[in-house]
């Protein structure tokens, strides 16, 4: 079966660094994948690559098949939705405002919400928990609060793709749960999550799969616990990491 | 709600001004000769009917359609550069169009019509050296893009400068007058001249301003919900020179307008959506520069240029973002 995005042979280079050496990676459809690596690892470029926001130096990326340029904007934002790190907005846009601009590829620049896309909307905003606030300033939100507002305009897109550079920063430890219940659900539903995150024991005790990525270079993928336990990540981390009876340990090495 | 009541707030303010504007003047007409010359309609041949429609009446309309031009277009390009600070004059539009401006009036005096398609190719010309100097290193960040505009600006008023020396003597006065930015003498023939590429402009900043909104949180979110970037931002920098152009044509280069009154209705309306934003402040835009222009004309001993009051009005204004932008609160 055709995998929603595929990277091929990627290479990502600015001047006098390397970020990505050689990424190649499948996301099929209806996986929950951890983007795991230490600080400065390459996390980011890659969501920011795949979801078409970085060019590349050399290789691919496809989309359903088909080379990624030969895709118009706004169907690439009908099949992935891309929620880069948290940065606050510098000018006063609502809540509806922001989650709003989620139906904007499908209803185009010139079309006015139809009764259906405001009830998306709606639907979005109720799963993250920010209905309530949906009249207020984005600038006067908190961290979390906002994070909740730019995944709930992902969930509008109702892409097949969600990447989600550190979707549980700033969250507390409810709605860090209730981000991950969701995406249980989504999971279920037939989308695909790329995440990146750093809580490691969050990430094993929630299963999965993983992709490693230590200076640039993917080092390990596969079901979580696999790729956690192997010698790659031990040196990616800098940790001795160990499962027993279901419980990881994590320690300095 | 508030979005509606503004609106009728502004086109009531708007049509107050003008009707204030056509009755009161410096050229000694008594407020019941106005009114009278008011309803007897354009076609007279008397004094009154000539001062009220063919002086006043037109420079009224003049002055509010570059307000709302150059306001249009400051609060389009505040989304585009994600800076409250961004204006047609920091980015140089406003001087591109100048040096275009005087150049054809200097070298082509006699074909004063096409002044509005000079203006606009001066506009556009300037936005697209700061886009391709801004991409000589690579993909610009919105700040190299903004500082370009601010240094390219200053060399275009270098040259205006230079090419003030090479006017003629009999050219000298008009063109610096000119260039203090007013309404002086404005006719329904720089109306005429005005009025389509200020609307065209206008019209396509607020036709993109969905995209204005999603790339006011930054690329990467506006190329997430399938905003074409680098078209959009062709498009509104296009948008904004079309309708600067057409402002600075007709009225010099009056600075500050799209400053002033798209962060004082953001301030006033605690939102920042450019769908809202860019019709309102076309609105505002119109008020503010037809209150400067009343100020001008009427309550001052001499009467002085528009222009110079909105930079009266403006420089501590823009000092005054400036500091609390520094404290990181604008």
């Amino acid at each position: 079966m055709t995998p929603i995005l595929e990277a091929k042979g990627v290479r990502v280079e600015v001047p006098g660094r390397t970020l990505l050496e050689d990424i190649s990676c499948q996301l099929p459809t209806g996986r929950r994948i951890a983007l795991l690596g230490p600080n400065g690892a390459g996390k980011s470029t890659l969501l920011r690559v795949l979801s078409g926001s970085l060019a590349l130096t050399r290789g691919a990326v496809q989309l359903l098949g088909e080379p990624m340029a030969k895709f118009s904007r706004p169907r690439i934002a009908r099949i992935l939705a891309y929620v880069p790190q948290l940065r606050p907005p510098l000018l006063p846009l609502t809540v509806l405002e922001i989650a709003t601009m989620g139906r904007l590829s499908h209803t185009g620049l010139f079309h006015s919400l139809t009764l259906q896309d405001k009830e998306r909307v709606e639907a979005a905003l109720r799963r993250l928990d920010v209905i309530h606030l949906v009249h207020r300033d984005a600038t006067t939100l908190s961290g979390g609060e906002l994070q909740r507002v730019f995944l709930a305009r992902a969930l509008a897109q109702e892409a097949q793709l969600l990447l989600l550079d550190e979707p549980l920063s700033g969250l507390d430890a409810r709605h860090q749960l209730e981000l991950l219940q969701l995406f249980d659900e989504l999971v279920s539903e037939g989308r695909t999550i790329l995440w990146s995150v750093h809580d490691l024991r969050l990430s094993a005790e929630m299963g999965g799969e993983a992709l490693l990525l230590d200076r640039g270079r993917l080092s390990a993928e596969g079901p979580i616990e696999d790729v956690l336990a192997s010698a790659a990540a031990q040196e990616a981390f800098g940790l001795q990491i160990g499962h027993d009876d279901g419980r990881w340990s994590f320690s300095l090495s | 709600m508030k979005g509606r009541s503004a609106t009728i707030g502004l086109l009531a303010c708007l049509l107050a001004l003008l009707l204030a504007g056509v009755l009161w003047g410096s050229s000694g007409l008594s407020l019941r000769q106005a009114w009278d010359a008011l309803w007897e309609g354009p076609f007279g041949t008397d004094l009154a009917t000539h001062v009220v429609w063919n002086i006043r009446m037109p420079r009224l309309l003049v002055v509010a359609l570059t307000g709302a031009a150059l306001s249009a277009s400051g609060a389009a390009l505040q989304s585009l550069f994600r800076n409250p600070l961004a204006d047609s004059s920091l980015l140089g539009i406003t001087s591109g169009a100048s040096l275009a401006a005087v150049l054809w009036l200097t070298l082509c005096p006699e074909l004063g019509a096409w002044l509005p398609v000079a203006a606009f190719v001066g506009a556009l010309s300037e936005v697209a050296t700061v886009w391709i100097l801004a991409h000589l290193g690579g993909r610009p960040n919105l700040t190299v893009t903004l500082l370009t505009g601010v240094a390219l600006s200053s060399l275009c008023v270098a040259l205006v400068g230079v090419t003030l020396l090479l006017a003629k003597a009999s050219d000298l006065s008009r063109l610096v007058f000119w260039l203090s930015g007013g309404a002086e003498a404005r006719s329904w023939s720089h109306l005429i001249q005005e009025l389509p590429p200020a609307v065209c402009g206008v019209g396509m900043l607020w036709l993109l301003s969905r995209w204005l909104d999603a790339l006011s949180l930054g690329e990467e979110h506006a190329l997430s919900v399938g905003v074409p970037v680098q078209r959009a931002r062709w498009l509104a920098l296009g948008g904004a020179a079309l309708a600067t152009g057409a402002a600075v044509s007709v009225c010099g280069p009056v600075g500050f307008v799209g400053l002033i009154v798209p962060h004082a209705l953001r301030g006033w309306m605690h939102r920042a959506s450019a769908r809202r934003l860019v019709p309102l402040s076309a609105l505002g835009g119109g008020v503010f520069l037809m209150l400067c222009d009343t100020l001008a004309r009427v309550f001052l001993p001499t009467e002085i240029q528009m222009g110079a009051i909105t930079s009266f009005l403006g420089v501590p204004f823009f000092l005054w973002l400036l500091s609390r932008s520094r404290q990181g609160i604008a």
